[in-house]
């Protein structure tokens, strides 16, 4: 009986360790990580942002320019990425997206906004991509790729 | 064997609840339009009572900066900085967007004291959420 004891005193000393161990380990993960690019997915779902929204990217640009950005709109934020649109001051929005892509910017537009609104998947800017599900890659970016998330 | 077994088990479970339970939680509310101000100030005041250790910093850029600068009262005009200088002393920090100081040309010396200065708001609330464990809450 007491053998046993001594023996399992032994083991979660062990245990003790090893799991010291593993906590360092993700320590080093976390300093490692730090380094890595950040990436950012913005959410847009309201195209009346779109001109503040592409301002902020570029500003997160010029302060952290390794930075990987993802824009993912959907629902009324999917308009200022089709053919023609232009802000409110008639200046057209795909001048500023170009600008963007060209910096690497991707741009994602919800596939059901297009389906529901009955918009042509044509009108939408080249460059920018059809995603099944504008909420659904939110959440996929997010929790399997690392992003972290704004919305402006 | 099993016996081993399973205090091996009770004692990952114990160090598993045990970093959860103690791990405090780091929020970062962002705003970009000072109308949502005065609500988001009474979120953080909640926030704190529910969890009174959580760590809570307040990004602001464009719009958002206004309530953060000398003599902004709120629609009912009462002034921000009382309720800004409350929430400081409960270890709220206050970050403001250097990008929409410039852009809108408005002088750094009007921006509440205790409010710290950062070059990009974006840039930063991308940090805080990447390098530095915090979660996102738009108010």
């Amino acid at each position: 009986m007491r053998l046993i004891s001594t023996k399992r005193i032994a083991f979660v000393g062990l245990l003790s360790v090893l799991i010291g161990l593993a906590g360092c380990a993700s320590v080093d993960t976390q300093s490692a990580k730090s380094t890595s690019p950040i990436k950012t997915v913005y959410h847009i779902n309201d195209s009346s942002v779109a001109a503040v929204a592409m301002n902020n990217i570029k500003n997160h640009l010029s302060a952290d320019p390794t930075a990987k950005i993802t824009v993912v709109a959907h629902g009324k934020g999917v308009d200022f990425m089709l053919d023609g649109a232009t802000d409110k001051d008639g200046n057209p929005y795909n001048i500023k997206v170009e600008e963007l892509l060209a910096k690497g910017v991707d741009f994602r537009v919800c596939n059901n906004t297009l389906v529901s609104r009955k918009i042509d998947p044509k009108t939408v800017l080249p460059g920018a991509t059809i995603v099944p599900s504008g909420v659904a890659e939110l959440g996929k970016l997010q929790s399997s790729e690392g992003y972290v998330y704004i919305k402006p | 064997m099993t016996k081993l077994f399973t205090s091996f088990l009770a004692v990952v479970a114990f160090l598993g609840l045990g970093t959860a339970a103690y791990a405090e939680t780091k929020a970062v509310y962002h705003i970009n339009d000072s109308a949502v101000a005065s609500v988001a100030m009474n979120n953080i005041k909640n926030h704190l009572a529910a969890d009174p250790t959580a760590k809570i910093i307040v990004v602001t850029h464009g719009k958002g900066i206004d309530f953060l600068l000398d003599g902004a009262a709120d629609k009912a005009g009462n002034p921000y900085n009382i309720t800004v200088e409350e929430l400081q002393a409960k270890g709220i920090e206050f970050r403001v967007c250097n990008n929409t100081l410039v852009s809108r040309k408005i002088d750094p010396a009007t921006v509440l004291p205790g409010a710290k200065i950062v070059p990009s708001g974006v840039a930063e609330l991308a940090k805080v959420q990447a390098q530095e464990g915090y979660v996102y809450l738009k108010p």
